[in-house]
């Protein structure tokens, strides 16, 4: 069983981890595209684009997804099924969703904004546009099924969600430390992605009806509001996932334990209910209220994760302080996780601001921003998860690997840097063709993106060539199946 | 295994009774299955005496040799009515406009006899542009006879408490033996165009034949 | 026998339906009809699932393993009885107004009942999450269409319909998730 659980989590990660290669790719020849340097048509631009926003945040969310499970089934009992099943349901839709990016040229972007996928002029048909719905309501299911799982084995084990909380120990009910932190996280996500996948399937399935009635219209500004929360709270999850790797490490690591104190509890519930809460206020508010109050909801939509990262980043220093710590590649990541996760929430911050100075200004500052958190901050606490699990044969992992975590820390930041500094000289994000006074950032980001993929690529080799070298040790020691 | 022969079955079950219920998914409301029953296989009115609006009566028989375009209305109506009957006006001048205007006239048939009289028809069909033959306003005056063509050709009328009615609308065409053939949106009246000439076309391409 | 107390429950809500002033008021309106008088035959056969014998039951259960047989059964004859066309169909026609007076409880409602304790508690979660999402999706196509889709109501009644749906699902999103949140016993105390 346990050789099964390791197979399955190795097989998540290395496909999450190729996808992310090269969906990295894509990036790169978008970056090449908006510097002039390949001639790209603004269709085959959008495609990917699509394809970019969709199985980034896919793929990150099926690693962080595997992430949570591997460690909460040391708490809780999980159904090993539902795991393999969470896999190859994702892969179908995933691979729906490629198909209609790439043979039906489905172009509405991640956000899939109604009413955009019905109104394509003719640049995909109703056939790409249903088979990405398609694929995502899929996608949806497969998470879904975790979450359930996820939840009732925390109901089981715990008595409820709010015991998975800790509420007893907040309310001081109960004396002593809450549930593991494990536990916790994997609770507020479990809460928060069930809100958000119900709205997301609801919305889907309204998406599709439309596609094929179009008579029956859906009130944009309300479709717009259920596809961001639902995508916001997804998106938003990963990195509540991700941390995970750092509860489970650092203590490992330091030999000093990660206890859920009182503060540590209340602010994943503050985080929970700003999560839950924000959405659903937000979408009120945009019917009703002034611009400035959804400015307040924009930016309170960004800072819910703010209680979390707060006691994660205090926690990590304090149990990592005088504690002789071993400075491998595992805990460089999650380092790295953590900076990238402050760092992007910075420009986040910022970035109200901008929103207020020239209201709807959609410049490349906010893919500036969520590149940071998520390449830095999610992404990288993902290429700790997997060097934590190849850390047997340290033996391999060496000089190469050091260089190339050097080599990514830099550039990615860099790449962020490009596209903060284009979204300062005004680049509106989401256009494929840039004027020439935006170009050189384009182009100097397409410079940091070879190296990174470089990188990438050395990271994702080690742990293949790791996980089959273990896995071909193991079959040498039961010997060849006779 | 048992248990998995049972789910196949109910899954084969319930989208037999899905497949069966919407018309091979199809026809999800009684509007749509009506239409797509009468495309396939054309009903035959009823015989009832209608009134014009000039006071003379009439029935289906007098229409013979032309296929009739009717719709229903009520003149005191306030919303559908007059999209329906501007749309019907489209229809009208563009057919008359088209080689096959003789082969067709148009009947806005009011489903309120009591207050729909021959003058309020006048007014309504001055109002519309109809020249009172090619297009003629009607109302069905016994009782008994409106219900069983509202019946047939599935209007439903229902009062709305306050005077007025609320009312499935659309375009119905009747061919030469006195039976309903088509049921058209009335909110498209280019498609209804674009359907009446190819139909009437076909009609008068194989009366040549014939002859 | 207790079985016998549940059959006469389901009997008497059946047979307060067709109290004609019930019947008359229930059908005067679509959400009486979508949101009452259908949940009450499901009920019915829910409580007729109770009173069946034991043997029969077990009989059953060798087809009903799991339970995704009963639940797909039920969801099918269900669907089937929401569309529009059905809803119509129900009211002027009366076999078919006879049919869905014995499918509701028989098909729906018992099925359900067999299968619902059944059922794999992620399956019961399905259930729930996607009966939260296709009421939404219902009543918001119930307020968006812009024709009436059951020749027998008003368009306002429709719409009304919409928004007590999208209520509907409001509330028991609400429910369902409290319900998570209040403790049941644990397996063990918050030590592990
Ligand atoms: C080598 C690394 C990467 C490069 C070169 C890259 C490049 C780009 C570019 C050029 C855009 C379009 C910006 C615009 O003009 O609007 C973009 C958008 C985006 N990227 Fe990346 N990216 C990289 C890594 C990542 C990672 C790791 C993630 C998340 C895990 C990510 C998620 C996204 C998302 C969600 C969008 C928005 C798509 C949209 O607007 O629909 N990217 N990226």
């Amino acid at each position: 069983m346990e050789a099964n659980v390791r197979k399955m989590t190795a097989l998540y990660m290395f496909v999450s981890g190729i996808a992310i290669l090269l969906m990295m790719v894509l990036g790169l020849l978008m970056l090449l595209a908006q510097g002039k340097m390949i001639p790209l048509g603004q269709d085959t631009f959008y495609e990917m684009m699509t394809a970019h926003g969709t199985f980034m945040v896919g793929a990150a969310a099926f690693a962080a997804s595997a992430v949570m499970w591997y460690f909460l089934r040391q708490y809780v009992r999980l159904s090993f099924p539902i795991f393999v099943t969470h896999f190859v349901l994702f892969l179908t839709g995933a691979v729906m969703t490629a198909i209609s990016i790439f043979v039906f040229r489905f172009a509405g972007a991640w956000t899939f904004l109604y009413p955009l996928p019905a109104m394509s002029a003719g640049m995909w048909g109703k056939t790409g546009a249903s088979l990405y719905l398609i694929g995502m309501l899929l996608i949806g299911v497969s998470f879904l099924l975790l979450y359930l799982d996820t939840s009732r084995a925390i109901i089981r084990e715990y008595g409820s969600l709010g015991h998975g909380l800790g509420w007893p120990q907040i309310l001081g009910k109960v004396k002593g430390y809450g549930p593991p932190p494990t536990v916790v996280a994997s609770t507020m996500v479990s809460i928060v992605n069930l809100v958000s996948l119900t709205v997301g399937a609801s919305v889907l399935v309204m998406s599709l009806i439309n596609l094929f009635q179009p008579s029956i219209e859906m009130d944009p500004l309300l479709a717009k509001n259920l596809i961001y929360a639902f995508g916001h709270i997804f998106a938003n999850s990963v990195i509540y996932m991700g941390v995970i790797v750092v509860y489970e490490i650092l203590p490992k690591y330091t030999n000093r334990p990660w206890k859920s104190y009182k503060i540590f509890l209340i602010a994943w519930n503050m985080s929970t209910l700003f999560t839950i809460i924000v959405y659903p206020h937000h979408l009120l508010m945009d019917f009703v209220m002034p611009k400035w109050m959804l400015i307040i909801g924009q930016v309170f939509s960004y800072l819910n994760g703010l209680p979390v990262l707060v006691v994660t980043a205090f926690g990590a220093l304090m149990i990592v302080y005088r504690s002789g710590i071993e400075w491998d590649m595992a805990s460089s990541f999650i380092f790295l996780s953590m900076f990238g996760w402050v760092a992007g929430v910075i420009p986040a911050i910022a970035d109200a601001t901008i929103v207020i100075n020239h209201v709807m200004h959609n410049t490349k500052w906010v893919p500036g921003h969520f590149h940071m958190y998520m390449g830095v901050g999610a992404v990288s606490m993902l290429f700790g998860f997997m060097y934590y699990f190849i850390r047997g044969n340290e033996r391999k992992i060496g000089y190469a690997d050091m260089v190339s975590f050097w080599v990514y820390t830099v550039f990615f930041l860099s790449l962020c840097g490009t596209f903060l500094l284009s979204g300062k000289v005004s680049a509106p994000r989401r256009w494929a063709v840039h004027f020439p006074e935006w170009v050189p950032y384009d182009r100097m980001g397409a410079v940091f993106a070879v190296v990174i993929i470089a990188a990438v690529t050395v990271f994702l080799y080690r742990f293949f060539v790791s996980v089959i070298i273990v896995q071909a040790k193991q079959n040498i020691e039961v010997g060849p199946r006779a | 295994m048992r248990n998995t022969i049972a789910i196949v079955l109910t899954l084969v079950f319930g989208f037999g009774l899905l497949w069966h219920g919407t018309d091979g998914f199809r026809a999800f409301t009684s509007e749509t299955a009506r239409r797509l029953a009468i495309l396939q296989e054309p009903k035959l009115l009823p015989a009832v005496q209608l009134e014009d609006q000039n006071g003379h009566t009439f029935s289906w028989q007098d229409q013979r040799g032309q296929w009739v375009l009717a719709t229903f209305i009520y003149t005191r109506c306030s919303d559908v009515c007059p999209v329906v009957e501007m749309n019907l006006r489209r229809i009208y001048d563009a057919i008359r406009q088209s080689p096959h205007s003789h082969r067709l006239s148009f009947l806005s048939i009011s489903f309120d006899s009591q207050n729909d009289t021959p003058e309020m028809l006048m007014h309504h069909a001055h109002h519309y542009g109809a020249d009172g033959v090619t297009w003629r306003m009607a109302r069905v005056p016994n009782e008994r006879e409106l219900q069983r063509l509202l019946n047939m050709m599935g209007v439903i009328v229902i009062p709305d408490g306050k005077g007025g009615y609320e009312h499935n609308a659309a375009f119905y065409l009747l061919d030469k033996k006195r039976r309903l053939v088509r049921i058209f949106d009335y909110n498209n009246p280019q498609a209804v165009i674009a359907e009446l000439n190819h139909l009437l076309a076909k009609e008068a391409s194989s009366k040549v034949v014939k002859k | 026998m207790s079985g016998k107390r549940y059959a006469v429950g389901g009997a008497f809500f059946m047979a307060i339906l067709v109290l004609p002033p019930v019947l008359r008021w229930m059908e005067s309106s679509m959400i009486g009809v979508m949101l009452g008088q259908i949940p009450v035959l499901v009920v019915a056969g829910w409580l007729f699932g109770f009173a069946l014998p034991r043997r029969f039951i077990e009989w059953l259960n060798c087809w009903n393993e799991n339970g995704l047989p009963g639940l797909l059964l039920a969801i099918s004859v269900l669907t089937f009885w929401l569309l529009p066309r059905s809803v119509d169909a129900s009211l002027n026609e009366p076999l078919l107004r006879l049919a869905k007076w014995m499918m509701l409880p028989l098909l729906v409602g018992m099925p359900l009942s067999l299968s619902w304790k059944r059922l794999h508690p992620i399956a019961r979660g399905i259930v729930h999450t996607n009966a939260i999402s296709m009421l939404v999706v219902m009543g918001w196509l119930y307020l968006s269409v812009p024709v009436r889709v059951c020749n027998s109501y008003l368009l306002s009644q429709q719409n009304a319909l919409g928004r007590m749906m999208i209520a509907l699902a409001i509330v028991l999103a609400a429910f369902w998730s409290l319900r998570l949140f209040v403790a049941t016993t644990p397996n063990e105390p918050t030590t592990r």
